[in-house]
């Protein structure tokens, strides 16, 4: 006696049997293996996708990947660059001819001196003037004058000397040569030296002889002078020497108590009041500030070794007014204000590691409005709030260790490492992808300086014209970039400077290709199987309906069934598109509702067959509803070839859905394999240059509708069978 | 053969020799044993009948003689012609050349010396082309005659297979069946073939031109134009008719071979004994049959020793563990069984019925019923022709069925058996006329008139049922036997309680002899047999206790040793309840074997009817005596002469005004052709007819004379 339960048991046992059989022949065939094999790669993928991509692939990579620096000069200098330098100084040149000059420290030939080198297409070098021994300092500086505007003077020193040349091009600008101004020899060693180029003058010094002020300025009235800075190091000790930058007399020399390797600071450029500028030195724990008539300012030890100083560049121009007084202090993981007028100094915060570098703003307004420290992997931007505090207002990753930050204007930087020679171009410190351009130069670099006036120049025919240049020293080389990066598209990497892995590179719209790709599976596999299964169904129901009634109805069903047949689905859909918003619950509406006349068409010619097999009759004769004989004998007959429309009406589906997809009627913000391809239909040529973006959407969109004639193919066997197999 | 028994002038007069063939066909199950070790021989002149159940190879022999077996065959064994070996499983061509030089030879053996009629040939003419031009194309192939040679040769093989020769520039779809089948004949005659195979020549035909067919073969035979003949088929009448020789195969070997009066009157094999009794024939008149019990083997796994033993009556252990050679009986007579000597006739005991199953009260009635199905030549004559053309399927039938009894309706196809069958179950609706539903004896309703929600139309279809012709066909091949036979209880709504239904499908399924029982519950259509298939059939037409079964031709497509045990159950049902049967038939035999009462019909008349003895011991219209006569008779001397009947089966289109059977009746006269002939009857026994019988006979002289 059995039970409901066991019955339907049962039932469900012999119908799994059945179908087990079937399977076994599908599986035969090798077409419908390959075919199963590939729809299941393909929905594992598509389960998988949210574990593989993470995140909305349009949301972009990060734009330090796919921009890069537009090289303007990358020249290998004919002479040898003093490496332990390894510093650029430009100013302008004369102006008349518009060249522009760079100066660098070298050797060539035994000689060593500074090299003078053209920042032009035509750039050359040629050596300024000699020193005896290797540079170790030397500054390009300008001084104010008004007749001998933008002349260069070169200062540089030696181990035991200090030189001051003067730098002349000629008129048209094709040669530049160096006169002497003054030169001396220092008793002890040079530690480090610096220029300050427009201190206010206090008074003509006694032993400042005419000559030397004629020479230097025509304008007795001109109220500033350039001091000259020396650390000399002798037998009793470190001293601070200061001379009279065109005669290289010593004004005065001081004695240093320091505690490390010393770095002199000079605020006072273009100061009104002479009794304001300062040279600070620092060292070790101690730090020293002298006023350039030679009076002690201040005279601090810290608990720490001080790091770095970073004064804002316009804080040259204010006197030390409040508020243009406090320049900022590294030491350690800690950054402090030091006030330059009494050197006490403040806390205002401490990083994770060590403060590699300072980089601020301008700062004509006071307190910078942009300032930067580099600490481990991160950069933090800092600024003072409401409350007068400094706090930490924005912070990303940096894809190197930066110990150099160089500020250029309206909050943009240049980080970069000069030891591995990576450079990055801070745009904004404040948005999600805050960098523009990186560079790496696999060598150790010079500090790069900025180019203030625009020069135009070619590369590959186009004008790169107006926009201010980097030029840094690498190696031999000396290597100008423009401050805007160019996008370009990337190849498969698995090495962004940002730390993504693109296994697909990117495309015209600098997105992942590879997320986009992956991201595509569960869209488009949904829309086929949504549209493929909803028309069956329909078709089905429909079929069932024309086949089994005969008569006026099912004629009339079956001319509407053709009428709907014919009407082009691609205007229709452009026009509902319009109407209601282009989405793909819409294609799959309009496809199922257009696409199910096909499959009719192959039903009824079954369902009218079966109709007139003898068990209908018997069934008749037993009384059974019609709706009962549908579903009880003419679905479970119609089972093979129902599978097989479904799979040939998925692939179906969505090759046509793909199609809408590369006309762009769906909404971008869906990846689709067609959306990944719409952005070549204008445009054929980029198809041979992003290889990578348009291979994989053909390759998996091919695959998938194989696939399913495969299937379709297998499933040929089981509902077909034939004696010895398919020839 | 024994080969002792040949002697030197036999061997030189040798046409065909097949020598120890076997066939085995590769399938994906196994391998399937279709023919095992046959010798045959055929001399010049000789014909050769093959008997035999479906499945027992003899098509397959047919098939090999023409080497026309398909890739998967495994031949090994010769035949030759004229000893020349062509089929030769030990020569086999080996290369590219030899293969080429076999193919020359068998073609040349095709149709010119060896020719076949195919089983169903008459389905195998191609629609589009002409009969004459089909024939030519043999010419066209074989020979390099011109056009008007080919023409002349075309003509007279027409007439030779006994048609007109305007048949030549007709299709296929004019012809009627049995010119069709003279046709092939014809097609198989034309290069004068030494050997004309015959495979089931008159399967699908009606008994009449059955008939004539067998004429036509006999008169080619006597005539020298057929010279040596293979003829095979089921049915002993057919084969001794036209046969010298029988050779009796069952699952793949011969069981006895000889002479006709050999196998027919003095059989030495129980096979062939059970063979040939087990369906009934009209000189047999009711003697109860029992058909064979078991089923063939299965031809994939063949059993151990004798094939036939686990249905054989004379068996014994030895019967299953060696199988038996040719035994010598006597003079060409060779018999394969261990008993052949010592045989004993197996008669089987007639189980006893009560004889009161018959009530008199009546079931069902029909009066003046008619049903016509319009033609729709095209829109305009649809709508506007005033005489649309239909077809008149049935025209004023009356009959009436009593409870408990088995009414036999008779005729040929195209008769509108079929459409009557299906006016009284209900799925045609009748254009005119009444059908009758009893209760019982006072209280009846006019089914036609009823809607189809009316509780006494549904009381009336939960009392009929029926059991359709084919069992291929009327099972659903996706659902299990107890889903089909418990069809009619879901329709019914006669219980929604599982376990009844379980109960009740069980009972139907042991009333109709499937055993085991629970088994045969879960079995789908592909695992049964063609016979258990039917049995399912009427497992579904009593599970609800009708009381009224219409059978529409149920035993067409069996197996002739299943027939006789399928109407054994027919009957044994009807006596156990009660019920009321219609068994419509071709077959005259097993209508007379099971009916009380017969009705014959003709193009949609009824034209006699009465007590089953009565009509087939004295018929009274000539359509009834030309059928009757023309039933073969196994008995070698039989001869049926000539059969008072003209022509084919005419189109229920354009009827006659007057009698239907105008145009075919020998004895017509004038008035025939206007009016409608009335009923004469005495008591039970009527026919419809301008003439009595003495004034039949006198116009038959007449018209003899």
């Amino acid at each position: 006696m059995k039970t409901n339960t066991k019955i339907l048991k049962d039932n469900i046992k012999f119908k799994l049997n059945n179908v087990r059989k079937q399977f076994k022949v599908f599986y035969r065939s090798w077409y419908g293996k390959a075919g199963l094999y590939i729809l299941i790669a393909f929905i594992i993928v598509a389960l998988l996708a949210p574990v593989l991509v993470h995140g909305n692939p349009f949301s972009g990579i990060p734009s330090e990947d796919y921009f890069k620096p537009v090289t303007m000069e990358d020249k290998k200098l004919n002479f040898t660059v003093e490496s332990s330098l390894n510093k650029i100084s430009a100013t302008e040149g004369e102006y008349k001819t518009g060249s522009y000059y760079m100066f660098t420290a070298g050797e060539s030939g035994k000689n060593y001196g500074i090299f003078a080198i053209t920042a032009n297409d035509s750039g050359s070098s040629c050596l300024l003037f000699k020193t005896n021994g290797t540079v170790t300092n030397f500054m390009a500086f300008a001084p104010e004058s008004t007749s001998l505007q933008y002349l260069t003077d070169i200062f540089a020193s030696s181990n035991h000397s200090l030189y001051v040349y003067n730098v002349l091009c000629s008129s048209s600008g094709s040669s530049v040569k160096a006169l002497p101004v003054a030169h001396i020899s220092v008793n002890g060693t040079i530690v480090t030296a610096m220029v300050s180029t427009n201190s206010p003058r206090f008074g003509q010094p006694s032993f400042v002889t005419d000559e030397v002020m004629a020479a230097t300025s025509t304008v007795d009235s001109c109220p500033y002078g350039s001091y000259t800075y020396a650390v000399v190091e002798n037998n009793t000790g470190m001293y601070l020497n200061e001379y009279y930058t065109y005669n290289l007399h010593e004004l005065w020399s001081h004695k240093l108590s320091l505690t490390g390797s010393p770095h002199i600071y000079f605020i006072g450029n273009n100061f009104i009041t002479p009794n304001s500028p300062e040279v600070i030195v620092t060292g070790g724990k101690n730090i020293d500030a002298w006023n350039v008539t030679g009076a002690l300012l201040f005279n601090n030890s810290y608990s720490f070794n001080i790091g770095q100083l970073a004064i804002p560049a316009e804080y040259q121009y204010f006197d030390l007014k409040p508020g243009y007084q406090d320049a900022f202090m590294s030491s350690g993981n800690s950054l402090y204000i030091l006030n330059l007028i009494n050197g006490t100094r403040t806390f205002i915060y401490t990083a994770s590691h060590t403060i590699a570098a300072i980089g601020v703003s301008r700062g004509s307004h006071g307190f910078p409005s942009d300032l930067i420290i580099s600490s481990g992997n991160y950069y933090y931007a800092l600024a003072k709030s409401k409350t007068g505090n400094v706090q930490v207002t924005g912070e990303s990753k940096l894809p190197f260790g930066v110990n150099n930050i160089e500020y250029y204007h309206s909050g943009k930087f240049l980080l970069s490492n000069t030891t591995t020679g990576q450079m990055i171009y801070l745009i904004n410190a404040f948005q999600k992808y805050p960098y523009s351009w990186n560079s790496n130069l696999k060598a150790s670099v010079g500090n790069p300086i900025m180019f203030e006036e625009p020069y135009s120049f070619k590369i590959d025919n186009v004008t790169y014209g107006s926009g201010p240049t980097i030029a840094l020293l690498s190696g031999n080389n000396i290597i100008m970039y423009s401050f805007e990066g160019n996008p370009v598209s990337l190849g498969p990497t698995f090495h962004t400077v940002s730390g993504l892995i693109l296994p697909l590179g990117t495309n015209i719209a600098h997105d992942n290709v590879f997320a986009l790709f992956i991201d595509s599976f569960p869209p488009d596999l949904e829309v086929g199987f949504a549209a493929g299964i909803m028309t069956i169904l329909i078709s089905l129901v429909v079929a069932m309906f024309i086949g089994y009634y005969s008569g006026m109805v099912s004629s009339f069903m079956e001319t509407l069934a053709l009428s709907i047949f014919l009407i082009p689905t691609l205007p229709l859909y452009i026009v509902l598109a319009s109407v209601l918003g282009p989405s793909l619950i819409n294609l799959i509406f309009i496809f199922s509702l257009l696409g199910w006349p096909f499959v009719t068409f192959s039903l009824i010619g079954i369902v009218r067959s079966v109709k007139t097999r003898t068990f209908v009759e018997s069934a008749k004769v037993s009384n059974i509803k019609t709706l009962s004989i549908m579903k009880r004998h003419f679905v479970p007959n119609m089972g093979t070839l129902l599978v097989y429309l479904t799979a040939i009406n998925i692939g179906g589906a969505v090759a046509a859905v793909s199609s809408f997809e590369i006309l762009g009627l769906v909404s971008v913000s869906i990846p689709t394999w067609g959306g990944m391809l719409s952005s070549f239909l204008g445009d054929f040529y980029s198809i041979t240059v992003y290889p990578y973006a348009t291979i994989p959407p053909i390759v998996a969109l091919t695959l998938f509708i194989l696939a399913f004639i495969f299937i379709s193919r297998g499933i040929d066997e089981v509902a077909n069978p034939t004696l010895g197999g398919r020839k | 053969m024994i080969e002792q028994e040949e002697n030197v002038y036999q061997k030189s007069n040798l046409l065909l020799d097949i020598e120890n063939l076997s066939i085995d066909f590769k399938v994906y199950g196994g391998l399937v044993k279709a023919v095992r070790n046959v010798n045959l021989q055929i001399e010049n002149g000789q014909s050769l009948g093959i008997l035999g159940e479906s499945g027992s190879g003899k098509s397959t022999i047919a098939l090999a003689i023409l080497s026309l077996l398909p890739e998967n065959a495994v031949i090994t064994g010769s035949v030759s012609l004229y000893n020349d070996k062509y089929v030769d499983s030990e020569n086999k061509p080996k290369n590219k050349r030899g293969l080429k030089l076999l193919d020359q030879k068998l073609r040349d053996i095709r149709w010119k010396d060896i020719s076949m009629v195919f089983q169903g040939a008459m389905n195998s003419f191609n629609p589009v082309y002409t009969i004459g031009r089909q024939i030519g194309e043999v010419f066209r192939i074989h020979t390099d005659l011109d056009k008007n040679q080919i023409e002349k040769r075309v003509v007279e093989l027409l007439k030779d297979a006994g048609l007109t020769p305007a048949v030549k520039d007709s299709y296929p779809h004019e012809l009627s069946g049995g010119m069709k089948q003279r046709a092939v004949i014809a097609m198989a005659l034309a290069l004068d073939p030494k050997i004309v195979i015959a495979d089931e020549p008159t399967t699908g035909l009606d008994v009449i031109t059955q008939a004539e067919i067998i004429a036509t073969l006999k008169r080619l035979k006597q005539s020298g134009r057929i010279k040596s003949f293979i003829i095979i088929s089921h049915d002993i009448g057919v084969v001794s008719q036209l046969a010298d020789k029988i050779a009796v195969m069952y699952a793949g070997a011969i069981m006895e071979y000889g002479t006709v009066a050999d196998i027919y009157k003095n059989s030495h094999n129980p096979y062939t004994i059970e063979l040939l009794k087990s369906y009934p024939n009209l000189s047999n008149a009711r003697q109860h049959v029992e058909g064979i019990p078991g089923r063939l083997p299965d031809p994939a796994n063949l059993p151990k020793g004798c094939k036939f033993a686990d249905r054989c009556y004379m068996k014994d252990s030895i019967c299953t563990t060696e199988e038996p050679e040719l035994q010598y009986i006597d003079g060409m007579h060779y018999s394969r069984c261990y008993f052949a000597k010592n045989i004993t006739q197996n008669y089987p005991k007639a189980p006893n019925f009560a004889n009161n199953y018959i009530k008199n009260t009546k079931l069902i009635e029909i009066e003046h019923l008619t049903k016509n199905f319009d033609l729709k030549k095209n829109i305009i004559s649809a709508l506007y022709s005033k005489d649309k053309p239909s077809v008149h399927a049935v025209s004023d039938v009356s009959m009436e069925i009593r409870e408990g009894e088995i009414v036999g309706l008779v005729g040929e196809s195209g008769s509108g058996k079929s459409t009557l069958a299906r006016l009284l179950i209900g799925l045609l609706k009748p254009t005119s006329g009444n059908i009758k539903y009893y209760f019982n004896e006072n209280d009846f309703v006019y089914v036609n008139k009823l809607k189809s929600n009316h509780k006494d139309y549904i009381e009336f279809r939960k009392n009929t049922q029926m059991i359709f012709q084919d069992p291929f066909d009327s099972l659903n091949p996706k659902m299990t036997v107890f889903n089909t036979v418990s069809e009619p209880m879901i329709g019914n709504h006669i219980t929604k309680d599982v376990m009844e239904m379980q109960e009740a499908v069980k009972a139907s399924i042991a009333n109709a002899d499937l055993f085991p029982v629970e088994a045969y519950m879960d079995r789908f259509p592909y695992e049964l047999s063609g016979g258990e298939k039917q049995r399912v059939g009427i497992a579904r037409a009593t599970v609800i206790n009708s009381k009224f079964i219409v059978a529409d031709e149920p035993t067409s497509m069996l197996d002739v040793s299943l027939r006789a045990s399928f109407m054994n159950r027919l009957n044994k049902i009807r006596i156990e309840r009660g019920m009321s049967i219609l068994y419509i038939s071709h077959d005259i035999a097993s209508v007379y074997y099971l009916a009380d009462r017969i009705y014959v019909m003709y193009l949609g008349s009824m034209v006699e009817g009465g007590k089953a003895d009565d009509i087939i011991k004295s018929p009274l219209h000539p359509y009834t005596k030309a059928l009757i006569k023309s039933v073969p008779n196994p008995d070698p001397s039989w001869n049926p002469g000539h059969i008072d009947i003209i022509g084919e089966i005419g189109n229920s289109i354009d009827i006659p005004k007057g009698c239907r059977f105008y145009d075919r009746c020998v004895y017509r006269q004038k008035i025939c052709k206007d009016t409608v002939p009335p009923v004469k009857s005495n008591g039970e026994h009527w026919y419809k007819c301008h003439f009595e019988q003495n004034e039949l006979e006198h116009l038959k002289n007449e018209g003899y004379s």
